[in-house]
């Protein structure tokens, strides 16, 4: 099989998207879905000054023909274990006191610690009770999940995001392996085609402030009309199709030609 | 060779106006804004991100806003009904959240929906009985009576009903964020019915959600509620939990431009955030009535305001627990206590004026002694 590859960036300044399916190294009988995403915030240059833009969600979302995807390929495809590993570790101290004092203590501690992309969620409970003697029990749960920057989502989608809402800005897949691929007997055409696909409100933008009457948007009401006015303009500056909420700012495909 | 090195001018004429013109919109609702905008409301706000629009007096029938973050969206006077799209918005905090919730619920629950169609055929006393049974622990339906009697709620065109099926659910709903989009649609949908905002402000108040965002916002939004009862409730409430800079300036041009009563409230809010002490000292000392906002007042009744001060501090028996206005006191006052006080008078009109309360000081036309 010999694939041939094009690509259609429309503001590659903020995205670009290349795909590749090449025979898997060392394994010519296998095939690979290769890709190239970067994603950056970007300026556009305007009469009225300069507009800031930024991405905080893409979908990268591909439509396989005469290919299936290898189980167990995919690339960002969380796991979750069958079973679930809970660690407690209890401490009970006793030492003789004269005073008969009861206290009763009860507390939780919560939190998402992402450091390293990783979040762990902490639970403690501690009870003291004094009736002549010092009793001190703890119990410390931990539990461990991972962020995926390039997570599987199901229908051959991809959710390209940061952690905590941040703006785009990396290489998030750098001509990796997405997923393998195998023929499907029978079929007359086989290829990838890959699309980026950004709902508006994970589109940012920032007006100059320089501007006469841009400093006149105050109100959030404003901001957020201008906000769909420049995602509209933006979507038609990359495509004649009729503005629905959603920008496709990058295609790539790659087909067997034989 | 690159075509360009930079991005530019993807904006049209076309935008570039229209954007002028949103940026001069007047006292346009957001609804007035779009069609100015020139924007297409049944496909260009689709997964858009309006979270905390304030949507007062719009028009959303015929938007489709599939997708769109509509979190903290709130609003008085909103119009929307089965012509607005939701599919997919998200919609926590806001005024749709609660009968959203309520319909997705009552469309797959078909025990739940038969019972509401039989409860609502029910007069008001009717339907408060019915509340009142099922919300008991032992009610038959009480598995589903808060729904029906939330829905009956909102249904309900009785101030009365209203007030007692709000009593009914409001301890019961399960959550405080259920709570607070039950009385987000409760104002919205009720905005000129005092007692139905009294007691959702209440409400707010007693479950501590004085603070939430999407919850001040629809607050700011009674201020210009032709009612005055509503507006003062409203301005009350602002002003007594913490109000922001922006809430505070806010308020402040309102009763700038506002009648006489407005810039009262206004004088007698920010007098009493400052203490006991400014309560005084913007009353007029004869009648006891707050001083107009930008008010006149005269060195004489400065120093009948610093001998009414320095009376009420003598405070005769009985009177230590009242405010400093409403006590009468008995003990005669020197001349130069009086202008010492009447020093203090001053400096805190001075400080008043920070903010936002300036009071003028013209000249009596006769002066006489005062003590």
């Amino acid at each position: 099989m010999k694939f041939v590859s094009e690509h259609k960036n429309s503001l590659p300044d903020l995205v670009e998207l290349k795909t590749k399916v090449a025979a898997k190294e060392g394994d010519n009988d296998k095939h690979e879905m290769l890709v190239e995403l970067r994603v950056h915030p970007f300026e556009i240059e305007e009469k009225i000054g300069t507009i800031a833009v930024e991405i905080t969600e893409a979908i990268l979302s591909v439509e396989f023909s005469g290919l299936e995807v290898v189980p167990k390929t995919k690339l960002g495809q969380p796991i979750v274990d069958l079973k679930v590993r809970q660690e407690v570790q209890r401490e009970r101290s006793v030492s003789t006191s004269a005073d008969h004092e009861k206290t009763g203590k009860l507390g939780g501690v919560g939190g998402l610690s992402t450091t390293g992309g990783n979040a762990k969620v902490e639970a403690r409970r501690s009870t003291t009770t004094r009736t002549g003697e010092i009793v001190t029990e703890k119990e410390t749960k931990t539990d461990a999940s991972e962020f995926y920057r390039v997570r599987a989502i199901g229908n051959d989608n991809w959710r390209i995001s940061e952690e905590n809402g941040a703006p785009l800005d990396a290489v998030y897949v750098n001509h990796d392996p997405l997923c393998e691929v195998t023929p499907i007997p029978g079929s007359n055409r086989a290829g990838v085609e890959a699309e980026l696909v950004v709902k508006q409100k994970h589109v940012k933008t920032k007006l100059p402030s320089d501007c006469s009457w841009t400093g006149l948007l105050r109100t959030n009401n404003q901001r957020k009309i201008a906000e769909v006015l420049i995602a509209k303009s933006m979507h038609a500056a990359g495509s004649d199709q009729p503005f629905d909420g959603k920008f496709v700012f990058a295609k790539s495909q790659s087909i067997d030609e034989g | 060779m690159k075509d360009r090195s930079f991005l530019s001018g993807i904006l049209s004429d076309a935008s570039l106006s229209a954007l002028e013109a949103v940026a001069h919109p007047g006292a346009a609702t957001f609804s007035e804004m779009v069609t100015i905008a020139g924007l297409d409301r049944t496909h260009d706000f689709r997964h858009s991100d309006l979270c905390n629009l304030d949507l007062s007096y719009s028009d959303l029938r015929g938007f489709d806003l599939t997708g769109a973050d509509l979190r903290g969206a709130t609003g008085i006077h909103v119009k929307w009904d089965k012509t607005t799209i939701l599919a997919g918005a998200y919609l926590d905090g806001s005024i749709f959240a609660a009968k959203v919730r309520l319909n997705d619920l009552f469309a797959t629950d078909e025990l739940a929906s038969s019972i509401l169609k039989s409860v609502t055929g029910e007069d008001w006393a009717g339907q408060i009985i019915w509340a009142g049974e099922n919300l008991k622990g032992s009610g038959r339906y009480r598995n589903v009576a808060v729904p029906i009697t939330e829905a009956l709620f909102y249904r309900a065109k009785d101030d009365f009903l209203k007030a007692e099926l709000m009593r009914y659910i409001a301890p019961r709903l399960g959550s405080v964020t259920a709570l607070r989009e039950m009385l987000l649609a409760a104002i919205s949908d009720e905005s000129d019915a005092a007692v139905m905002v009294r007691s959702s402000l209440r409400l707010f108040r007693r479950y501590g959600m004085s603070g939430d965002a999407a919850v001040r916002q629809i607050v700011c939004s009674l201020i210009d509620s032709p009612n005055n009862s509503i507006r003062t409730e409203a301005i009350q409430f602002i002003m007594r939990t913490g109000p922001t800079k922006a809430e505070m300036s806010d308020i402040r041009g309102k009763a700038e431009t506002g009648d006489e009563q407005f810039g009262i409230l206004f004088v007698a809010e920010t007098a009493r955030r400052l203490g006991d002490a400014y309560d005084l000292v913007t009353r007029d000392p004869v009648s006891n009535a707050t001083f107009p906002l930008n008010g006149i007042v005269t060195p004489r009744v400065r120093d009948l305001i610093a001998r009414r001060w320095l009376r009420a501090e003598s405070e005769s028996e009985g009177e230590q627990r009242l405010p400093l206005s409403q006590r009468l006191g008995f003990k005669d006052i020197d001349s130069e206590a009086i202008r010492e006080r009447a020093k203090q008078v001053n400096s805190m009109w001075t400080e008043l004026a920070r903010y936002g309360v300036a009071l003028r000081v013209v000249r009596d036309r006769i002066e006489s002694d005062i003590t």
